[in-house]
C-alpha cells in the first residue's frame, strides 16, 4: 500500500526551538487520519510541512509521492483549511468561488454551489460578516471543490459551537464517503476526532507519539490492574505507557501486541481518549524528551 | 491568478484610470492651446535668431523675439499655477502608487493568515507573486509614465518659457526639482516606490509601517539621487569665458551674498552666484566680485567662478592692492568707470569658470535615473521573491 504521508526524521526548526523533531510517518491511503497533541505540540507545523508551507529543516517529508508544494500539480492533490479557516474578509462568498475556479484546474463548481446552498451561505456576503461556523464551511467548500486527493485540515471545529461542529464533521464525512479521499485532521481534543477518524497520531511536545489504526491501537493498549508491582518486572513485550501505584494495588497502561495472559492482572480495553491521555500525560512527565522507541521494555511514569 | 488578481485590483484601477482621465481632460483642454501659442509667436522666432553662442542669453532687452517673449509670458502666466499642480501630481503619484498598491500587496496576506489560503491553491507561491508584483506594478509605473507624459506635453511650452525667464541657474528643464516631474524618470520612481512597499511589507507584515518605511525611503531616495547622485552621473563640463565688462555682467559687491533679483532683460543687476575673490568678511572693503551667472538654458550649473590658468581664484590682495587700488575704501560703491577698469585689470589674468551638466545630457541623464531606479526596483522584487521562498518557510 502506498502512503499519503511518508516522512522520516521530518523536523522543523523555530529561532530557538524545535517545532517538530524527529517524526517518522507512514500514513495509508484512503484513512481519515486524526492529529491529536496538545496546543503548542507542533500539529499545525506537521500539517504545514505537509502542505508545503513550511520546508523541513531536517528529514523529508513526501505527500502523495512528491515533495509537497514543489510544483501546482502538486499543490492541487492536496487540499487545505488552514487553523481559524482564513478568508479574504472584503471579498464575497461568490468571489471566493471564482478564485477557487481560477486558482484550481480542477475545480469542481457543481460541489462548490451545492455545498455552499447546504451550508445556507448567502453568495453576495462578505467572507468577514460570516460567523465562525460559516467561515469553515465556505473554507472547507474551498479545499474540495479543488478535488484533492488528500484533505488537511487544521483545528478545522476549535472555533466552532457544538452544533457547527457537528454539521462540519456531518459534511465532511459524507463527502470523503463519497470521493474515497484521505484526510487528515488535528484537534486538540480526541472526542472531537473519536466518532471521525479510523487512524490516530498522538503528537506531544514536538515527538510523535505513537501512530496508528485506531482499531490496532485500541486492540494492544489495555488498562491492566493488579497487587502492586514494579512496572520494570513486565515482560518484554507489554509496553508500560502509563503507571499509577496506591499502597495495594498497580493500575497500568501497557502497549502490548499479545494479549496479557498473566492471571494476576485484571485486563480491560482502553477508551481512545484514555489513550491519547496516557501518551500525552508519559510525554509531560518524561521532560519533553520521551524516550526512543526500542522494542521492548518501556518506562513507565510512577504517579 | 491573473484574472484574480485583476478582479481584486479592479476598484483601484477604476479610480486610478477616472483620475487620469480628469488630469487628462483638463491638460487636454488647455494643451493644444498653449502649445500653439508657442508655435505661432515665441517658437519661430527663436528659429529665426538661433543662438549666438551657449551662454546667449534668450530674449533679453534688445533680442529680437523680445516682444513675442513678453506677449507670451502675459498669455501664460493664468496657467502657471496648473504648471505647478501638475508637477507635485507627478512627484506625488508614485509615491502614492507604491504607499496604497505595494505597502498592502502581501502584508495584509501575512498580517491576516490569508497567505495559507493563497498558497495552498493549485499555483506555486513563486508564480502568484510573479503575478501580483508583475501586474500591480505595472499598473504603478503605467499610471506614473502616463501622466508624466502628459504633463511633460502640456507644460513642454511653459517649461521652454520658463527657462528662458530667469536670470537664476538652473531655471530649465534640468532644474533639480522638475528633473523628477517630467519624462522617463517617474517610471523608475514608481517602480522603485511599489517594490520598496511590497518589500516593507513583506518583511513587516504589516501595511501601515510597511506604508511609513515606503515613503521615507522613497524621499530619501529621490533626495539622495537629487544632490548626491545625479550631479555625478557623468564627469561635469568646465566652460571658460573671458571677462569683459560689456558681455560679462560683472561688479563688485562686499562679502555677502546677494540673491538673485534681476528680472527678464535686466541688465546689471547682480544676481545669483557670487564670484569670491578672497576669502568673505575678510576685509571691511570691498573684497568680492558679483556676478550674474548666465542663464545657460537647460543645463544644470554647480558652479561659477573667476579663476586663472591654473585654477585658482584671485586673491583679496591681488583685487585691493593691484586690480583695484581705488576701490579699497570701505563704503562707497564705485562709479561704473572705475568698476571697469578693474575688470579690465582682472580680465588680463582671469576667466570666468563654469561648471555644469549641459543640457545635451537631458535625456541621457533621465535614462540613468530610470535605469537606477529600476534596477533598484528589481533587487528589491528579488528580496521579496527570495524571502517568500526561503525565510517563509
Amino acid at each position: 500500500m502506498t502512503s499519503v504521508v511518508a516522512a522520516s526524521g521530518l523536523g522543523k526548526r523555530y529561532r530557538r526551538r524545535w517545532g517538530l523533531r524527529d517524526a517518522t510517518l507512514a500514513i495509508p491511503e484512503g484513512k481519515v487520519v486524526g492529529l491529536v497533541g496538545p496546543n503548542g505540540a507542533g500539529k499545525t507545523t506537521l500539517l504545514h510541512l505537509a502542505t508545503g508551507l513550511l520546508a523541513p529543516a531536517a528529514g523529508t517529508i513526501t505527500v502523495l509521492g512528491e515533495r509537497p508544494g514543489s510544483s501546482a500539480a502538486q499543490l492541487a492533490r492536496v487540499g487545505f483549511v488552514a487553523q481559524d479557516a482564513p478568508v479574504y474578509a472584503r471579498l464575497t462568498v461568490t468571489g471566493h468561488l471564482r478564485m477557487g475556479a481560477w486558482l484550481n484546474p480542477g475545480w469542481d463548481a457543481g460541489l462548490a454551489a451545492a455545498r455552499i446552498e447546504q451550508a445556507g451561505l448567502e453568495p453576495g456576503q462578505r467572507a468577514g460578516s460570516l460567523s465562525g461556523g460559516e467561515r469553515a464551511q465556505l473554507a472547507l467548500t474551498l479545499a474540495v471543490a479543488k478535488r484533492p486527493e488528500l484533505l488537511v485540515l487544521d483545528e478545522p471545529i476549535a472555533s466552532l459551537d457544538p452544533l457547527a461542529r457537528r454539521e462540519f464533521l456531518a459534511s465532511l464525512m459524507e463527502f470523503t464517503a463519497a470521493h474515497r479521499i484521505s484526510v487528515i485532521m488535528s484537534s486538540h481534543l480526541v472526542s472531537d476526532l473519536e466518532r471521525v477518524c479510523d487512524y490516530l497520531i498522538v503528537l506531544v511536545a514536538s515527538r510523535v507519539q505513537v501512530a496508528g489504526d485506531v482499531s490496532g491501537l485500541l486492540a494492544t493498549h489495555r488498562r491492566i490492574s493488579g497487587p502492586r508491582r514494579d512496572p520494570a518486572t513486565l515482560p518484554a513485550s507489554q509496553q508500560v505507557i502509563q503507571a499509577s501505584h496506591t499502597d495495594k494495588q498497580s493500575v497500568l497502561l501497557v502497549r502490548a501486541e499479545e494479549p496479557v495472559h498473566d492471571p494476576a492482572w485484571s485486563v480491560k480495553p482502553v477508551s481512545l481518549e484514555d489513550l491519547v491521555l496516557a501518551y500525552m500525560s508519559r510525554a509531560r512527565g518524561a521532560g519533553h524528551t520521551p524516550p526512543p522507541a526500542p522494542p521492548g521494555r518501556k518506562l513507565g511514569v510512577v504517579r | 491568478m491573473i484574472r484574480f488578481t485583476l478582479s481584486r485590483f479592479r476598484t483601484q484601477a477604476v479610480l486610478a484610470g477616472a483620475l487620469l482621465v480628469v488630469i487628462a481632460a483638463v491638460l487636454g483642454v488647455t494643451g493644444p492651446h498653449l502649445a500653439r501659442l508657442w508655435d505661432t509667436t515665441l517658437g519661430p522666432c527663436l528659429a529665426a535668431h538661433p543662438a549666438i553662442a551657449q551662454l546667449d542669453p534668450g530674449p533679453v532687452a534688445g533680442h529680437p523675439c523680445q516682444l513675442e517673449f513678453l506677449m507670451l509670458r502675459g498669455v501664460y502666466a493664468p496657467y502657471w499655477w496648473l504648471r505647478g499642480a501638475a508637477g507635485i501630481a507627478v512627484l506625488v503619484v508614485p509615491a502614492l502608487t507604491g504607499l496604497f498598491w505595494g505597502a498592502p500587496l502581501i502584508a495584509p496576506e501575512l498580517h491576516d493568515g490569508t497567505w495559507r489560503l493563497a498558497w495552498t491553491q493549485s499555483i506555486t507561491r513563486t508564480r502568484w507573486l510573479a503575478v501580483k508584483l508583475g501586474l500591480i506594478g505595472a499598473a504603478s509605473i503605467a499610471v506614473a509614465g502616463l501622466l508624466s507624459l502628459m504633463v511633460t506635453w502640456w507644460a513642454g511650452p511653459l517649461d521652454r518659457l520658463a527657462s528662458l525667464d530667469s536670470v537664476y541657474a538652473n531655471s530649465g528643464r534640468f532644474n533639480p526639482l522638475l528633473f523628477g516631474e517630467r519624462g522617463l524618470a517617474p517610471t523608475g520612481y514608481a517602480a522603485f516606490g511599489f517594490a520598496l512597499g511590497v518589500t516593507a511589507g513583506v518583511l513587516l507584515r504589516r501595511t501601515v509601517p510597511a506604508m511609513a518605511v515606503d515613503l521615507g525611503g522613497l524621499a530619501g531616495a529621490r533626495l539622495a539621487m537629487t544632490y548626491w547622485i545625479r550631479p555625478h552621473l557623468q564627469a561635469p563640463v568646465h566652460l571658460t569665458l573671458p571677462i569683459s565688462p560689456s558681455s560679462t555682467p560683472l561688479g563688485f559687491g562686499r562679502a555677502t551674498a546677494h540673491p538673485g533679483t534681476g528680472g527678464f532683460g535686466g541688465g546689471g543687476a547682480p544676481g545669483a552666484g557670487a564670484l569670491w575673490g578672497g576669502p568673505p568678511g575678510a576685509h571691511p572693503g570691498l573684497s568680492a566680485f558679483v556676478s550674474r551667472v548666465p542663464n545657460i538654458q537647460n543645463a544644470l550649473v554647480f558652479s561659477d567662478q573667476l579663476a586663472d590658468k591654473a585654477g585658482h581664484p584671485p586673491s583679496t590682495q591681488f583685487l585691493q592692492h593691484t586690480a583695484c587700488t581705488a576701490l579699497a575704501a570701505p563704503g562707497a560703491t564705485p562709479p561704473a568707470k572705475t568698476t571697469n577698469a578693474c575688470i579690465a585689470q582682472l580680465a588680463a589674468h582671469y576667466h570666468q569658470l563654469i561648471t555644469l551638466q549641459p543640457a545635451s545630457r537631458y535625456w541621457p541623464f533621465q535614462a540613468y535615473e530610470t535605469a537606477i531606479f529600476t534596477a533598484a526596483a528589481l533587487l528589491l522584487a528579488g528580496i521579496c521573491f527570495w524571502w517568500i521562498r526561503r525565510r517563509l518557510t
